[in-house]
């Protein structure tokens, strides 16, 4: 015999069968019960959520001629007919492939006919909402006086979709999503009926990806069956059959930017790429987990705190960003390593506000946070943001390592704070002189760099963060320590290039621009024209070591330079030269 | 007392309660019990004037009435209108019953004016909001169906459209409270269950929490959202829900009372009250700021750059969390809606 799927075999035979839809099937089954049949129903709901099913056990009832309470016998020869799918007065209609008006207008002239065996003649029309405005004006004829033989049963998804008119002439009944507890009670039931080795835990993640419909559950524990081949079915093997990531690896990367952990969390993606799992599937999942723990937090305030809460709406927020930028990422794994850097060594979002009558005093920027941080570990923590908490409670390893000797930091009392939007163009700030500006000068106009590369793009500004700026001999130098190779070269590309020149020229003035790698014995003076050599480092005016734009003519550079990039961003594209 | 023409225009529930009465009225006035009248139904978009000729011309074979129920009666073409008045002119043959029924008719067409001056005309509006719940109980006691008041509001609030989409509902709601005994109310969860909710009942309580700023909105939406709920339809339902408020409050600032603001909306007064609670705790700038973050999210939905339910949560989070949710290339913006 032919295997069936398990959805089929489990199909629900009777009312009380059926799964998580108790007031529907109660209020259907009265209206057999005293012999109240409407002309028309109308079932909506999520797919997988018993429609079809409820509406042909009805059919069956409408039809037994000794229904119990409601119920079909399932004995009589009509009930078998009709759970054969033989019965000449059920008639099922995909609305989907039936739509046009030649359609129903065909069944207007057929519901005329007597049913042939049965009391009633029941038209089950699944997708109805599929049919042309055309035909459903058509159906609302017939809807408007029906023959007293005929009901109708229209499936829908999509209720929207029904013209007003025909949804004032049925009774409408909404299928709401089964909870999962109840998918997990109905799989329990089937695995045991059917001798299917499975954890309890497995049971639960597969109730967890239907997403509240039954039928997605038993399809996936059929799938499952087939993929064990007989042995205990787990939660990974679940994972591993849909290519989703288990959910224990969602929590574990979730923690680890939590945590700024940024090893732990570049760690799990290697794993994840090891395995080949897609990273679009596995942002999606996490966007999803970070939500629900957020959920988890506010729907128990009293066992989080605010920060822990404006931490996971942060967190929340960027996966959200990261999930749209993902889409149109060539090297979707790259992007995703520079999210786990750019949230673990400064997030650039703006800090969450709740409540903004609780914060603390001035908010410093991010980037301030960062280089201040090693001053001020020993200081009065005075930031309310959970970020700075954060960063303060957990070690940044990858910058630990950074050769670049300690700068001298702006005062922790005082960041630089960020202008509001066109404040800037209100109030330019003189450019450095080419000649070389001060190390304090140099520094200042640095941050306000920093602070329009973050507006411009935050990945860049990530990239831009790591790196040293020195100022000599008419050239900027973006240094970075040795082993920031792929910061390097991230800010080497074209179209970040582009961006920083047209930034430099506007705060720095008409200097050239070189990024390299710093020496090890590089003082940390701005004045210092030591060269900066490590690698293919770049020394000053060395075009060929290291990336070196000239500058370009005042105004005409930096206004070509924003037209490529507004080009760029607007086709999503790449400068190629 | 006119010809048996009768016309009535209006409510689709209204007419079919007011032909059913007719029926019985004009059944109920002969001495003897009568036989079912044969029906001849017709249809104004397909109208078939010589059928209707001949029903009014061939004598009854066993002295049977004939019910003529054209429906649709503002569909019917003017070619038809035209063929049909010198029929209806004459006296029509004893036993027979001419009813002509659809939303609306032109009052200074031939038409109506035969109606109005040789039978019967009936105007039978949709009733207004403020008649609503009049319609909204008198179904429900006919029924026999006891709602407790929050029940009757629900109701009232989540199903649209023409009072036969409430009759349907009272039905289905007389229909569950038979098998469960009669005279008892039923609960509001009930009614919640088996309403079925035009607007999107859950949707609603997920706003109106949202607007609220209360952190349970957000697992409100997520049960909305998994439950079916389109995401475009409720960021619009967000968007329009807004609006609203922002009308409400600005008719309170003129000194307008929640009576007198339900007047001039239209708007059921419970309504316009609990707006009204949530508003006080709003400043129309932070609505207005709602209004064009949610407006910049669907330029962005527009363009692809936001999937809806992205464009929903991004929005969600940023108002009830005081948080702007950052788009790509423009970096951080300092928040507008900072609680």
């Amino acid at each position: 015999m032919s295997h069936q799927a398990l959805y089929r075999r489990w199909r629900p035979q009777r009312f009380s069968d059926v799964v998580g839809q108790p007031y529907t099937v109660q209020t259907l089954k009265n209206a057999i019960a005293q012999g109240e049949i409407a002309h028309a129903y109308l079932f909506a709901g999520p797919r997988g959520t018993g429609k079809t099913s409820v509406a042909r056990i009805f059919a069956k009832a409408v039809n037994c001629p000794q229904p119990q309470e409601g119920e079909p016998c399932n004995a009589c020869p009509s009930c078998q007919a009709i759970a054969q799918g033989s019965a000449l007065d059920v008639i099922e209609i995909d609305g989907a492939s039936n739509r046009g008006i030649d359609q129903i207008r065909q069944l207007r002239e057929e519901v005329n006919f007597a049913p042939a065996q049965s009391r009633y003649k029941v038209y089950i029309i699944d997708e109805v909402h599929m049919l042309t405005n055309e035909a459903f004006n058509a159906l609302l004829k017939t809807l408007e006086e029906p023959p007293p033989h005929v009901v109708f049963l229209f499936a829908t998804t999509e209720p929207h979709k029904v013209l007003p008119t025909v949804l004032s002439r049925c009774q409408a009944f909404e299928f709401k999503a089964i909870s999962p507890e109840l998918i997990v009670a109905q799989l329990r039931r089937v695995v045991q009926a059917e001798k299917i080795a499975a954890t309890e835990e497995a049971l639960q993640a597969i109730a967890r990806h239907a997403r509240g419909a039954l039928r997605d559950a038993l399809v996936l524990l059929d799938q499952l069956v087939s993929f064990k081949g007989g042995g205990e079915i787990t939660p990974d093997d679940l994972y591993e059959m849909l290519g989703l990531p288990p959910e224990e690896a969602l929590d574990r990367f979730l923690d680890a930017l939590a945590d700024r952990n940024a090893p732990a969390a570049l760690a799990l993606l290697a794993e994840l790429a090891e395995r080949g799992r897609d990273f679009e599937l596995f942002t999606e999942e996490l966007l999803r987990r970070s939500r629900d723990r957020l959920l988890d937090l506010t729907s128990a305030p009293a066992a989080s705190g605010e920060e822990e809460t404006a931490l996971w709406v942060r967190l929340t927020g960027e996966l959200l960003e990261l999930r749209r930028e993902l889409r149109y990422a060539l090297d979707k794994r790259i992007l995703l390593e520079v999210f786990v850097l750019e949230w673990t060594h400064g997030a650039p979002a703006p800090a969450p506000q709740i409540p903004a009558s609780k914060a603390a005093g001035a908010e410093p920027t991010a980037e301030a946070r960062t280089r201040a941080q090693p001053q001020s570990q020993s200081q009065p923590q005075t930031q309310t943001q959970p970020q700075a908490q954060a960063r303060a409670r957990a070690p940044i390893p990858v910058k630990a390592q950074a050769p670049v000797p300690p700068q001298p930091q702006p005062e922790a009392s005082s960041p630089p704070q960020e202008p509001p939007p066109g404040a800037h163009d209100a109030a330019p700030q003189p450019p450095i002189a080419r000649g070389g500006g001060s190390a304090q000068g140099v520094r200042e106009a640095w941050e306000r760099l920093l602070v329009r590369a973050r507006r411009e793009k935050a990945a860049l500004h990530a990239l831009l963060a790591e790196a040293s700026p020195r100022l000599a001999e008419g050239t900027l130098f973006i240094e970075y320590p040795p082993d920031y190779t792929f910061h390097k070269e991230r800010l080497e590309q074209p179209e970040n290039l582009q961006i920083v020149q047209s930034l430099v020229e506007e705060i720095f003035g008409g200097v050239r621009l070189a990024v390299g790698f710093a020496s090890p014995s590089y003082s940390g003076d701005g004045d210092s024209p030591a060269a900066s050599q490590a690698g293919s480092a770049s020394g000053p005016g060395s075009a060929e070591a290291g990336a070196a734009i000239g500058p370009s003519p005042p105004g005409t550079g930096r206004a070509l330079a924003e037209k490529v990039e507004r080009v760029r961003q607007a086709f999503e594209g790449k400068v190629l030269r | 007392m006119g010809e048996h023409l009768y016309l009535f225009l209006g409510d689709a529930w209204r007419r079919e309660r007011a032909i059913q009465a007719l029926r019985r009225k004009l059944l109920g006035e002969t001495p003897q019990p009568q036989p079912e009248p044969r029906v001849l139904p017709l249809d104004g978009e397909d109208f078939r004037v010589e059928a209707l000729v001949r029903a009014l011309g061939t004598a009854s074979l066993f002295e049977e009435s004939v019910w003529i129920h054209v429906r649709r009666v503002e569909k019917l073409p003017d070619a038809a209108v035209k063929a049909l008045l010198p029929h209806l002119a004459k006296p029509l043959p004893p036993g027979r019953y001419l009813v002509f029924e659809g939303e609306k008719l032109d009052k200074r067409g031939a038409l109506y004016k035969l109606f109005a001056e040789r039978g019967h005309v009936e105007e039978l509006p949709a009733p207004t909001r403020r008649e609503l719940p009049g319609f909204v109980q008198q179904m429900l006691r006919e029924l026999g169906v006891k709602l407790p008041s929050a029940g009757v509001r629900f109701l009232l609030e989540n199903v649209e459209g023409d009072l036969a989409r409430f009759a349907r509902e009272i039905e289905k709601l007389a229909l569950y409270a038979r098998g469960r005994g009669r005279g008892r109310p039923l609960s509001l969860e009930e009614v919640q269950a088996l309403i079925f909710a035009d607007k999107g009942a859950n949707v609603f309580a997920a706003l109106d929490a949202l607007l609220a700023r209360e952190p349970r909105s957000i697992g409100l939406l997520k049960a909305a959202l998994e439950g079916g709920e389109e995401p475009t339809k409720v960021f619009y339902l967000l968007a329009a829900q807004v609006r609203r408020l922002l009308a409400v409050k600005s008719l309170a600032e003129e000194g307008l009372s929640a009576e007198a603001i339900a007047r001039r909306t239209g708007e059921f007064p419970w309504l316009v009250k609990r707006r009204l609670g949530l508003v006080r705790r709003l400043s129309t700038q932070e609505l207005v700021d709602l209004l064009h973050a949610l407006h910049e999210e669907d330029v962005r939905m527009k363009r692809g750059e936001r999937r809806p339910d992205d464009a929903l949560w991004a929005a969600a989070w940023a108002w009830v969390f005081g948080r702007e949710v950052r788009t790509s290339g423009e970096g951080p913006k300092p928040s507008a809606w900072g609680a």
